[in-house]
C-alpha cells in the first residue's frame, strides 16, 4: 500500500476515524493491527521477520539491566546478530556470494556458488536499524527497557515510518507511544499540510522528473552530454522529492495520530559544504550512523588519520546500507572521501549550518563552496542511479559526446527548470523560516492559493499508475 | 498583556487564518471542477496516442466537412485500423475512395461504436454498411482506452455502470470528481506544449487515408520484443474463468450498438482480423475457453461475420505483421481484399468491385 495510492487514501481516514474513538491502550492495539495490515498488504509472510525482531529485542532489552559482564555483551551480540543476520540474509546474501565468485574467478579458479531467489522484504533496512538502536541504547543505559510488549511491538512496526523511516530513536518514540496523545486542530491541520506538501513533492515533482531520468539511464548509448547532465540533475530532484516527500507524508500521517516523528530532510541542496549536506540529508540515517557506527569506531577521537578512516568507513557502510551493490558502496565511498577531505581542510573548526554573507567576498566563497558541494553530490548520484557498471561507464563516456542530435534543445531544460522552481517555491520559505510548516504562517490568501495550487498540480501531473517510492527498495 | 495570552491570541489568529485558507482552497477546487474538469475541451487536446483525442481527430479531419456521405464505415480497434485500407476497400468494392471510411480507434470496444455514432449521427446515418471490428478483449489491454473514453464522453450513468470490475473505486472517483480524471490529460497537453518542438495538430494524428496513425505503423521491431509482451499482457488480465465478465459487458454493448445502427437503416457486419499463430497458441494455453466462448457470442449476434484467428489458416506469413496483432502494408492489402470479397458475397457495400475472389475465412 503506497502513500500515493487510492488504497492509502481510504486506509488513512478509516484508521484516523476509528483511532480517535478509542482509549490510549486500545488506540495502541488498533495501531498495531493497522500497522501489521499495512505491512501485510505487501507480503504478509514477512510479518514473521518483524515478529522475530520484535520478540528478540524485547526479551534481550528486558534481560540487560539484570545482566552483568560478558552476559551483557552476549545479550547485545544476540540482538545485533539476529537483526543483522536477517538483514544480511535477505538483502546481502546474493551480493556477497556473487562478489566472492567474482574474486575466485579473478584469480583463475572456478566458482560454483549458490544464488538464491530471495525477495527483499520491504522496509527491512529501516526497522532492523530502529530495533538495534533500542537494544544498544538500553545496553548503554540511555533508555530504560520497555516493560510493555504492545508498546514495543508498535515502536517496531508503527506504519507511518515502517517501510522507509524516519528511523526513530527509542527515547523519542517510545514515550509518545506509551503516553496519552494530545490532538488539536492546529496539529491536525499541520499534519494534513505536511501530507499535502509530501504528495506534491512526490507526485508533481519527483515522478515527473523521473520521466527525464529513466530514458537516459535505461539506455545512455548516444544520449549525449547534455541529456546525461540533464538526467543527472533531474535525478537529484527526483530522489529528493521522492524521499523528502515520503518523509513529509510519514510525519504528517503521524501528526494526525498525535505522534511526532523527526525531521528527515532539511533542505540539503542549500548546503554549502558536504558536512552540512549530511546534517540535512536523510537525517535519521546519518545520525544513526554517527551514533551507532562512527562513534563506536572511534569518532573524532584518536589520531587525525583515524578520524578520516572512521568517516570513510562509516559512509562506505552507509552506502552499502542503501543497496546490495558496488555502485552504492562507491556512492558511499565518494561521500566518505569528500567528508574526510572537508574535515582535513577545516582542521578543528566546525562548519556553521548557514554561513554569514556580509561582503561580496563572503558571497563568492559561499557560491564556490556550494558549487563544489553540488558537483560532488551530483557526480555521486550517477553511481547511485545507474543499475550496473556498464551504465555508469556509459553515462560518464557520454559526457564527452556533444554531437548527439537535439541535445541542445532548450525545451527539456525549460521543463526541468520549471520542476526546480516548483520545489524552490516550497523549500525557500521553509528554509528561511527554518520551519517545514512555513506555508501555514502565510496570510490566508496566498496560503489557500498555495494549497489549491498543490492539489491541482498533483492531479494534473500525476501518472496513471502509482509510482513506488525509491527508498522502498532499500 | 501576558505572554500566555499573547500566544493564545496568536494561536487564534493562525487558526482563523488556516480555516480561511482551507475555505479558499475548496473554492478554488470547486471552480476548477466546474470551469475546467466538467468542460469538454480538456479531453480533446491533440496529444499523440491520446485515447480521447483520436476520435476527435477522426471527427474533424476524416468525417466532418465531407461533401458526400460515406457508404461503408469501419469502426474497430488498432488491429482493424492496420488491417483495412479504406482506399483499397473502396477500390475493391467499386466505390470512390472517399465513400469508405476506417474510423478505428486505439483500444476500441463496442461501446465506442455507440457513443461515436450517437455523437456523429448526422454524418454516419446515411452510410449503408458499418463493419464493427471485434477483439477477444483478453490480454489486449483494451481497458485503458475504453475507460478513458467512457469517462470523457459517456453519460454519468454510463460512467458508473461501465466501470471496469477491477478498478471501480478509482473509476467512480473519476465519475464523481471529474478533476481527478480530467486534469491529467490537460497536464500532458501542457507538458507537450512546453517540451515538444513539433506542433500539436489533429491532422498529424491522421494518415493520408483518413485513419488514425497507429504508432507502430511502418516499423517491424525484432520478433523477440513483441513476443515478450504477449504473456505479460495475459498475466496482467488475471485468470480467465469461462465467462469472463468484461467480455460479456462488451457483447452486451455490441448488441446495443447493432440495435442503434440498424434502427437507422445501416447494415452491420462483424469483423476480426487474424492474428499471429504464436499469439493464438498463448491465448489457447492461458484461456482455453476464450475463443469458443467468443465465437459462440459472435454467432449469437446473428449478423454477417468474418472472424479470423490463426494467420497460418489464412495463408498469412508472419512478415505480414508488425507485431502479433497489427499488420504491415502487405498484410493490410491481403486483409482488405478478403474483407471486400466477404462484403460482396454478403451483398454489402454498394456495386461489385470485382476482386475476383469470393472467399471468406481460411484459405485452406
Amino acid at each position: 500500500m503506497l502513500f500515493n495510492s487510492w488504497q492509502y487514501g481510504l486506509f488513512l481516514p478509516l484508521v484516523v476515524g476509528v483511532y480517535f474513538c478509542l482509549s490510549t491502550r486500545k488506540q495502541n492495539w488498533f495501531l498495531l493491527c493497522a500497522s501489521y495490515f499495512f505491512y501485510g498488504c505487501w507480503d504478509w509472510r514477512f510479518l514473521s521477520l518483524i515478529w522475530i525482531s520484535t520478540a528478540v529485542d524485547f526479551l534481550v532489552a528486558r534481560s540487560l539491566p539484570s545482566a552483568e559482564g560478558p552476559r551483557r555483551r552476549l545479550l547485545l551480540l544476540t540482538s545485533v546478530c539476529v537483526n543483522l543476520g536477517i538483514l544480511g540474509f535477505f538483502k546481502y546474501f546474493n551480493f556477497f556470494i556473487e562478489s566472492l565468485a567474482f574474486l575466485i574467478e579473478a584469480v583463475g579458479l572456478e566458482a560454483h556458488m549458490p544464488v538464491l531467489r530471495i525477495v527483499l522484504p520491504v522496509g527491512i533496512s529501516f526497522y532492523t536499524f530502529q530495533t538495534m538502536a533500542y537494544t544498544i541504547d538500553v545496553y548503554r543505559g540511555k533508555t530504560d527497557p520497555c516493560p510493555d510488549l504492545l508498546n514495543f511491538a508498535l515502536y517496531v512496526c508503527y506504519f507511518p515510518q515502517l517501510v522507509a523511516g524516519p528511523i526513530e530513536r527509542p527515547g523519542r518514540l517510545l514515550p509518545q507511544i506509551a503516553n496519552r496523545r494530545e490532538v488539536s486542530l492546529e496539529r491536525f491541520g499541520s499534519g494534513a499540510v505536511l501530507i499535502l506538501i509530501g504528495l506534491f513533492r512526490k507526485v508533481a515533482i519527483a515522478d515527473v522528473a523521473a520521466r527525464m531520468v529513466d530514458p537516459v539511464f535505461d539506455n545512455p548509448v548516444d544520449a549525449g552530454a547534455v541529456a546525461v547532465v540533464r538526467a543527472t540533475i533531474a535525478f537529484g530532484l527526483q530522489i529528493y522529492g521522492d524521499f523528502a516527500g515520503y518523509s513529509d507524508i510519514a510525519r504528517g500521517t503521524s501528526r494526525l495520530l498525535g505522534i511526532e516523528l523527526m525531521e528527515n530532510f532539511n533542505h540539503p541542496y542549500f548546503a554549502t559544504n558536504i558536512t552540512v549536506f549530511w546534517r540535512r540529508w536523510h537525517v535519521s540515517l546519518s545520525s544513526w550512523l554517527r551514533d551507532y557506527l562512527y562513534i563506536p569506531l572511534g569518532g573524532n577521537r584518536g589520531p587525525r588519520w583515524f578520524v578520516y578512516r572512521n568517516l570513510f568507513l562509516t559512509m562506505l557502510l552507509g552506502g552499502l546500507w542503501h543497496g546490495a551493490g558496488w555502485n552504492f558502496v562507491i556512492w558511499g565511498g565518494i561521500h566518505g572521501l569528500a567528508l574526510a577531505l572537508h574535515k582535513l581542510w577545516l582542521r578543528e573548526a566546525k562548519p556553521p549550518d548557514s554561513p554569514k554573507c556580509e561582503s561580496a567576498a563572503d558571497w563568492a566563497k559561499v557560491i564556490v563552496s556550494w558549487g563544489l558541494t553540488t558537483i560532488i553530490v551530483y557526480v555521486a548520484w550517477v553511481f547511485f542511479r545507474s543499475p550496473d557498471w556498464a551504465t555508469t561507464a556509459e553515462v560518464f563516456r557520454q559526457l564527452g559526446n556533444w554531437e548527439a542530435s537535439g541535445a541542445l534543445s532548450a525545451r527539456p531544460a525549460l521543463g526541468l527548470a520549471g520542476l526546480w522552481l516548483m520545489m524552490l517555491v516550497i523549500d525557500i520559505p521553509q528554509a528561511r523560516r527554518r520551519d517545514h510548516l512555513a506555508p501555514m504562517r502565510w496570510h490566508w490568501v496566498p496560503q489557500g492559493l498555495a494549497y489549491a495550487g498543490m492539489i491541482i498540480a498533483i492531479l494534473t501531473l500525476r501518472v496513471d499508475t502509482d509510482v513506488p517510492f525509491i527508498y522502498f527498495q532499500f | 498583556m501576558s505572554r500566555s495570552s499573547t500566544s493564545s491570541s496568536e494561536g487564534g489568529t493562525a487558526r482563523r487564518s488556516f480555516l480561511k485558507a482551507v475555505v479558499l482552497t475548496l473554492l478554488v477546487l470547486v471552480a476548477t471542477e466546474v470551469l475546467v474538469a466538467r468542460s469538454d475541451w480538456v479531453w480533446r487536446a491533440p496529444v499523440d496516442n491520446s485515447f480521447t483525442a483520436v476520435p476527435v481527430a477522426l471527427e474533424r479531419v476524416t468525417l466532418r466537412g465531407r461533401e458526400q456521405p460515406p457508404v461503408v464505415v469501419v469502426i474497430g480497434s488498432s488491429r482493424t485500423a492496420t488491417a483495412i485500407s479504406p482506399a483499397r476497400l473502396a477500390h475493391h468494392l467499386g466505390l470512390r475512395a472517399d465513400q469508405v471510411l476506417n474510423l478505428s480507434m486505439p483500444q476500441t470496444s463496442p461501446w465506442d461504436v455507440i457513443w461515436f455514432y450517437r455523437r456523429n449521427r448526422d454524418h454516419l446515418r446515411q452510410a449503408e454498411v458499418c463493419v464493427i471490428g471485434l477483439e477477444e478483449w483478453i490480454g489486449s489491454g483494451s481497458w485503458d482506452g475504453y475507460w478513458a473514453r467512457v469517462i470523457a464522453y459517456g453519460s454519468f450513468e454510463e460512467q458508473l455502470r461501465l466501470a471496469p470490475v477491477d478498478g471501480r473505486p478509482r473509476a467512480w472517483l473519476s465519475a464523481t470528481w471529474r478533476s481527478y480524471a480530467a486534469l491529467p490529460p490537460a497536464g500532458i497537453y501542457g507538458s507537450r506544449l512546453v517540451m515538444s518542438s513539433a506542433p500539436l495538430t489533429y491532422a498529424a494524428m491522421i494518415d493520408e487515408e483518413g485513419r488514425y496513425t497507429w504508432e507502430g505503423r511502418g516499423e517491424r521491431p525484432p520478433r523477440t520484443e513483441w513476443l515478450e509482451g504477449i504473456p505479460k499482457s495475459f498475466r496482467d488480465q488475471g485468470d480467465y474463468e469461462g465467462e469472463w465478465v468484461p467480455t460479456r459487458v462488451h457483447f452486451d454493448q455490441l448488441a446495443e450498438a447493432i440495435r442503434l445502427l440498424e434502427a437507422d437503416g445501416l447494415k452491420v457486419a462483424l469483423y476480426r482480423p487474424p492474428l499471429c499463430d504464436v499469439y493464438c497458441d498463448l491465448l489457447e494455453t492461458h484461456y482455453p475457453q476464450a475463443m469458443p466462448w467468443f465465437l459462440a457470442n459472435v454467432e449469437a449476434m446473428g449478423r454477417p461475420a468474418q472472424i479470423g484467428h490463426r494467420a497460418s489458416e489464412w495463408g498469412m506469413p508472419e512478415t505480414m505483421f508488425s507485431d502479433y496483432g497489427h499488420h504491415t502494408p502487405a498484410g493490410e492489402a491481403f486483409l482488405t481484399e478478403r474483407l471486400a470479397a466477404f462484403l460482396q458475397r454478403e451483398g454489402l457495400g454498394g456495386p461489385a468491385g470485382g476482386t475476383g475472389e469470393e472467399r471468406d475465412g481460411p484459405s485452406s
